[in-house]
This record gives structure tokens, C-alpha cells and sequence, in this order.
């Protein structure tokens, strides 16, 4: 008996062990996979804390994680219309920007700085970009004429039947990206809250029928071959492109990304459940650093906000030809959106148009 | 002078007979088809030589050993281990001394206690995670400045739900044994804590080691309860796999296959190891 308590005991004080680690933490609530290791270790050695990674695999999940503050996130990434959701409920902490030398306005693409200047007021006091994209349409390659058929007619290919008779095509289920396709197809502003314009939305999206509604398993249909067109994010477009290439098999998929599209972007931001929102400003400021973002951005592979981080992708080896061969840089778009918080109101009925649709 | 009489079955009975041994073996076929097929797909692709892994491009082990190079990935299946263990451990101590506590209760006691037991077993996890949340909140309010949410929450948790389960399979055991054996015990000179470690303990070890299995397997692939419960970076192995927004990324598909393949095949070695033993054990006995 007396050698089960001794083994319990030890089992014991090695649970304590390993659940204390000493020194100042920072909490960061990011996207999986979505920052290189290397960097925050070099954070770590350079301000001596230890950076705590959370990870969470959409905005709403980010948003209740900061608002249920089991975890005091001194530094989140959410996207675009979640930092807006975020601002307008007083969430936000308001940059300092003495403590923020990097953050200076010509650091970013011109292109994205042009449309944060349109989005919502405020934006750029709380949030620093950090990866931006676009939406758009990934085809199967490998059907003769269809490269020609997507690029000459960009949305009409979810909204005409005709023009695609014969293809399967995939739309994505989620509201908000359904939605926008139609109103980039009919030339609606992607934050239209108008009642007429829903309507007519809500009859487009009733009117198709489409061969899959999926998610993420849309990019891996088109790239197996079991679907010839779908709504896709840049970003998972160039997910499944570098699987393709480490797999060293034929790529027969490509993406078309229109002139009048959705534009995304993931801004870092300071949660007001911040603990040390010094370190959080130090954080930023860090990978805002050009060449932190440059090393950022080739271990990810999405375009990075930087200007100058994107012209060093350009000239690496690793990334000019996909940055030649594939539509990896979002700022060619002449008319972006950039999606805004609506309220619960208007995705309440944002849902119900998608139930419509795919009843 | 036994004579064999043969009797022999009406042929439609026989043909009834062959019909429901086709049927039944169907069925078991396609069962284990069910249970076991999910399995072989993982078992498959942790060995498939893809990042894609939309077709078979050959054999590998590399996934085996990226496994142990990503960082995040091991640190949860690090938690996930060790908290399945202390919770096992607790949770069993907790749960042999509540259940003979409970054996000892009047009859109608008893059953108001079981009653009490079983209302976290028969709960939905959801609702378990969520007020066990909601208590911790409460806690980081009374005492402000504490960071209640992580590996001790989680384990708090894991303790809550795992116990009842231990209650559970050892009180038909405490039912077993007979009911003087404690006093037994008593009048032969022990004292009554020798009884209980020498006597009683011993007696229901089998419900304790079930009840063990039990309460490690639940922790041990648990999501639900964890997520409310955890916080400051702490994750489990299910939560880090839910957490994956892309499985291309860094090739999180295959290193969840290859985990996964390690714990089947892990769990298959320790039925077989404890089945031969038992069965080595048996045939020493007669």
C-alpha cells in the first residue's frame, strides 16, 4: 500500500510540475496554422515571455472565446467583419501608437490601404492587417473550354444555367459568401441591407440548382475531379495547391478570381480582456516588422499585407512562379468589398434566403 | 441402453432455420463492417504518401515521426495522456469510497443517492460543460486576479464526469460480496481500515479496475466538456483537431491518422496482452 502512495505522490507533484510555467505569458487567439513557429520563438527569446497559442476555426468561435474571457487573449486575428462586429461592441483597445513604430499607413499594399480607408470609421486605430485575399472560382482545368467560359463571364457561371449546362457546379454553405456571389453577379454592393435587393437575391439563389452546397470539401472535390466549378477563398485555394505540389501530382484545377469581387483580410487586434496590452502592442509591432512579415509569409503562403513583404515574395525563388502562375495577389481587383458587421437582423434573414436556396 | 433418436427437423423449419443463420451472419458482417471499416480508412491513411491523401501514393512512415516534431500537436496529446491518467486515478479513489459509502446507506438513502449519481451520466455533455463553465466563471469573480481556466479546470472536469461512471460499476460488485464479510473482518481482529484495504478492496477489485477502463476512456477522448472547461492555451488532442481550420495545413490530416492508428492499435495490444494473460492465468488455476 505505502508503494501505491508513494507512486500517487509522485504522479502527483509531476502534475503540478508540468501545469506551472513561470514567467509572463501572452494569449494570442489565432487561426490554426496560421503563424510560423520560428517567429514566435524568436518573440519569446527576444521580449522573454511565452507566447500562448489559441486557435479557433471560424470568427464566431473567436468572438465567443473572447467574449466568454476563460482565456484573457491579449492578441486576436479575426477577419474583417468580425473585427467590426468586435469594434461596435466597445471589445477593441485602441492602439497606441507610439508603442507601434512599424504601424504607419505606407507600410501596407496601396490597394488595401485604399479599402480600409472606405471601411468602417475607426478601423485603422484598431487593427493591423495581416494576410488579405478574395473570393473566387476555382474550375477543373482538365474540361476543354471551361478556362475560356470562366473567364469571360466571372459570376454568371453560378447564376446561368445555360452557360453551364453540362458542368457541376458548387456553391458554398454559408450565408454571407452564397449571398455575395449573387449580388457580385447583379452588381450589388456585398452590404446592401436593402429589402428589395434581398428579395431579388433571395430569388436568384431559389432559381439554381446546384450539384453541391459544400465548404471546405468544395476545393477538394474540384481538385479530385468530381466537380467543375465552385466558390472558393483564395486563401483555400492555395491550401490545397501547395498539398498538390508536395504530392508532386498533375494540378488540374485553377482559380479565376473576377474584377469586381469580395476582399478579405485578418487584422491583428487587442482584445479589451488584455492583461498586458504593452507586450500585445509589442507583439503587433513585431510582425509588422517587413522582414518578420516577409518570413511569416513564405512559411503560410498567403499574400501578405505588407507591400514590402509582397514584393520580397515576388522575388523568392520558392513563390515567383505560383505568384505568376496563380491569381495570388488580391490587389489586381478594381471594385472590392469588404464585408461589414449587419447585425443579427440581417443574418437572420441571411439564413433564411440559404434555406430557401437549397430547399 | 441409450438410443439416439434422430430427430430431424421439418424441411421448412430447416429452411427457416438457414434463413436466419444467413441473416444473422449478415448482419454481424456488416456490423463489424460498420465498426471497423472508419479504422482501416485512418490505418490507411496515416501510411498514404500524400498530403492530399486523395488516393494511396505509397508507403510511409514519415507521418509517425512529423508527429513528434509539431509542437502544438504534442503538447495536446501530452495533455490529453496525462489528464486521462489523473483523472483515472482520482476519480477512482473518489469513486470506491463513494460507492461503499453509498453501499453502507439504508435502503432508501441509497437509492436517493444513486438517483444523484446517475443525473451527470444520463446529462447531454453540453450541459454539463456549460454549467461547469458558467461555476468556474463564478469562481474567477469571487476571487479576482486568479486565472481559473486551464489544466486544472480541465481536470476538475474530467474528475466531475468520470467518477459517476467508477460509482457505477462498482456498486454491483459491493452487491456481490456478503454483507458480513466487513464484520467478518472485524471479529477475526482487524482494524477497520485494514477491513476495508485487506477485505473489501480486494473483494471488488474487478468493479474498480472496470470502472478505471471506463473513466480513462472517457476522459481520454473527450471534447465537449473539455472545451467549456479549458482556457489559456490548453488544449486537448480532441480540441486541437477540432480547432484545425484546413486539414492541408502542415498535413494535420495525417498526423490525427497516425495518432488515432497509434491508439487503436495501442488498445488492441492491451486487450490481447490482458486476454492471454487471463486466459494463461485460468488454465494455472485448474
Amino acid at each position: 500500500m505505502k508503494k501505491y502512495v508513494a507512486v500517487l505522490l509522485i504522479l502527483i507533484s509531476g502534475l503540478f510540475l508540468s501545469a506551472c510555467q513561470r514567467g509572463p505569458a501572452l494569449y494570442v487567439l489565432n487561426w490554426s496554422e496560421y503563424m510560423s513557429d520560428d517567429l514566435i520563438a524568436q518573440f519569446e527569446d527576444e521580449f522573454g515571455v511565452r507566447v500562448v497559442l489559441e486557435t479557433a476555426d471560424t470568427n464566431e468561435i473567436m468572438y465567443t472565446k473572447i467574449k466568454a474571457k476563460t482565456t484573457k487573449f491579449d492578441v486576436a486575428i479575426p477577419s474583417d467583419y468580425m473585427v467590426h462586429k468586435l469594434y461596435q461592441e466597445g471589445l477593441l483597445v485602441e492602439f497606441d501608437r507610439e508603442l507601434l513604430p512599424n504601424y504607419q499607413s505606407s507600410l501596407f499594399d496601396d490597394q488595401l490601404e485604399t479599402l480600409r480607408a472606405d471601411y468602417f470609421e475607426g478601423n485603422i486605430a484598431v487593427a493591423a492587417p495581416y494576410f488579405w485575399g478574395s473570393l473566387g472560382i476555382m474550375y477543373n482545368t482538365s474540361k476543354v473550354g471551361l478556362q475560356d467560359l470562366v473567364e469571360s463571364h466571372g459570376w454568371d457561371v453560378f447564376f446561368d444555367a445555360e452557360l453551364t449546362q453540362g458542368y457541376k457546379v458548387g456553391m458554398y454553405n454559408s450565408s454571407r459568401d452564397a449571398i455575395a456571389a449573387a449580388e457580385l453577379y447583379l452588381g450589388y454592393d456585398l452590404n446592401t441591407t436593402d429589402d428589395a435587393k434581398l428579395t431579388e437575391v433571395q430569388n436568384l439563389l431559389k432559381d439554381q440548382s446546384y450539384h453541391t452546397w459544400g465548404t471546405d470539401n468544395l476545393k477538394t472535390m474540384v481538385s479530385e475531379g468530381n466537380l467543375d466549378i465552385a466558390l472558393i477563398y483564395s486563401g483555400d485555394f492555395f491550401d490545397i495547391l501547395y498539398a498538390t505540389m508536395e504530392d508532386n501530382i498533375d494540378i488540374t484545377y485553377d482559380m479565376f478570381v473576377p474584377d469586381i469581387n469580395n476582399v478579405w483580410f485578418d487584422a491583428m487586434v487587442i482584445p479589451t480582456t488584455s492583461q498586458n496590452q504593452e507586450l500585445a502592442h509589442q507583439f503587433i509591432n513585431f510582425m509588422l516588422d517587413p522582414d518578420n512579415a516577409y518570413q511569416n509569409a513564405t512559411e503560410i503562403g498567403y499574400c501578405p499585407a505588407l507591400k514590402s513583404a509582397y514584393q520580397a515574395m515576388v522575388a523568392d525563388p520558392d513563390y515567383t512562379d505560383i505568384i505568376a502562375d496563380y491569381p495570388y495577389y488580391p490587389g489586381t481587383i478594381s471594385q472590392g468589398y469588404v464585408y461589414r458587421d449587419l447585425g443579427p437582423t440581417i443574418y437572420q434573414r441571411f439564413e433564411i434566403i440559404l434555406v430557401n436556396a437549397k430547399g | 441402453m441409450n438410443q439416439v433418436i434422430r430427430v430431424s427437423l421439418p424441411r421448412r423449419m430447416r429452411i427457416r432455420q438457414k434463413i436466419s443463420s444467413t441473416f444473422k451472419w449478415t448482419f454481424f458482417g456488416f456490423v463489424v463492417f460498420l465498426v471497423y471499416f472508419p479504422l482501416i480508412i485512418i490505418t490507411l491513411q496515416s501510411v498514404n504518401d500524400s498530403a492530399t491523401g486523395q488516393s494511396f501514393m505509397g508507403f510511409t512512415l514519415k507521418w509517425y515521426v512529423k508527429m513528434f516534431e509539431n509542437d502544438q500537436l504534442m503538447q495536446s496529446i501530452y495533455i490529453t495522456v496525462t489528464m486521462a491518467i489523473f483523472a483515472t486515478l482520482i476519480s477512482v479513489i473518489l469513486g470506491t469510497f463513494a460507492s461503499i459509502g453509498i453501499h453502507s446507506l439504508s435502503s432508501k438513502q441509497r437509492k436517493r443517492a444513486i438517483l444523484l449519481n446517475n443525473v451527470p451520466v444520463l446529462n447531454a455533455d453540453i450541459v454539463t460543460g456549460v454549467f461547469l463553465m458558467l461555476m468556474m466563471q463564478g469562481v474567477s469573480l469571487l476571487i479576482p486576479g486568479i486565472q481559473v481556466f486551464g489544466y486544472f479546470s480541465m481536470l476538475f472536469a474530467h474528475i466531475f464526469f468520470c467518477t459517476p461512471y467508477v460509482v457505477l460499476s462498482i456498486l454491483p460488485k459491493l452487491n456481490e460480496i456478503d454483507s458480513n464479510l466487513f464484520d467478518a473482518a472485524l471479529d477475526l481482529g482487524c482494524r477497520p481500515q485494514e477491513a476495508l484495504k485487506k477485505v473489501i478492496i480486494p473483494s471488488i477489485k474487478a468493479g474498480i479496475i472496470a470502472g478505471g477502463l471506463i473513466a480513462f476512456t472517457m476522459s481520454i477522448d473527450d471534447f465537449v466538456i473539455s472545451y467549456m472547461t479549458s482556457g489559456n492555451g490548453v488544449l486537448n488532442f480532441s480540441m486541437w483537431l477540432y480547432s484545425i481550420k484546413n486539414p492541408f495545413r502542415n498535413n494535420a490530416m495525417q498526423l490525427a491518422s497516425a495518432y488515432n492508428t497509434i491508439i487503436s492499435v495501442g488498445t488492441l495490444l492491451v486487450l490481447i496482452i490482458y486476454n492471454f494473460l487471463k486466459a494463461r492465468k485460468k488454465k494455472g488455476v485448474s
